[in-house]
């Protein structure tokens, strides 16, 4: 079960993740809420991901396909408070850090944006 | 989408020919590399020669493979894109995490080193 709440600040899109990310249904919202954000032209992405507890492959390639999505609108999105466990299995995947960029915080991250 | 699954040397490969759209048929795609994950036939190539297009969703995809053979210590690597299928790699930047080569051959002797 994984929930979505997103909201806005400083013009950069947030989504506040909840629970684990194995790419059922729940999972595909992260990419639809992005792309409904990517059509109103918002370009600066954040998923926050300090809620998130599990995610596995099928998981990381929704996360790559949201941030695929974002890419080729020329957007951009980066990961904040990933925990210890998610770490681990981004970089097993080879995304932690070669494709994400990962802040600790959502104010660091809004700053790289500028 | 079609998927067809042969092997050259012991290195498993997977030709795929047509638009990756994450569809259905995208997901058989998941099911295969899963099962030759569970079989420990670790070194796997996916040929991307008849590949048209591909979707985020597709890109996701082929993350997804390349994760369930890194959980089980086996690398995957893609050869042959056309030029449109490796412009939506660089993109995107999944040309830094997976090796892409030219030609099937020379992906099959990166294996062997």
């Amino acid at each position: 079960m994984l929930t979505i709440a997103d909201r806005e600040e400083g013009g950069v899109v947030i989504l506040d993740l909840s629970g684990q990310i194995d790419g059922g249904p729940d999972s595909e919202k992260i990419q639809n809420t992005i792309k409904k954000n990517l059509a109103k032209g918002k370009k600066s992405y954040i998923l926050n991901m300090h809620e998130v507890r599990w995610l596995n492959s099928l998981g990381a390639g929704v996360m790559i396909a949201s941030y695929a999505s974002a890419k080729r609108e020329d957007a951009s999105l980066k990961l904040v408070s990933v925990t210890e466990r998610v770490t681990t299995v981004l970089k097993t995947c080879g995304l932690i850090p070669e494709v994400f960029e990962v802040y600790e915080s959502i104010e660091d991250a809004i700053k790289s944006f500028s | 989408m079609k998927i067809k699954k042969r092997e050259v040397d012991g290195v498993a490969i997977l030709d795929l020919s047509g638009e990756m759209y994450g569809g259905p048929d995208n997901m058989e795609l998941v099911d295969i590399v899963s099962e030759l994950a569970k079989e420990k036939k670790l070194d796997l190539i996916i040929n991307l020669a008849k590949v048209k297009w591909i979707s985020s969703t597709g890109l996701g995809i082929l993350v997804s493979a390349r994760s369930r053979f890194a959980k089980e210590g086996g690398v995957v690597k893609l050869c042959h894109p056309n030029e449109r299928v490796l412009g939506i790699l660089q993109v995107t930047r999944l040309n830094l995490i997976f090796d892409v080569y030219p030609s099937e051959q020379e992906a099959i002797e990166s294996l062997k080193q």
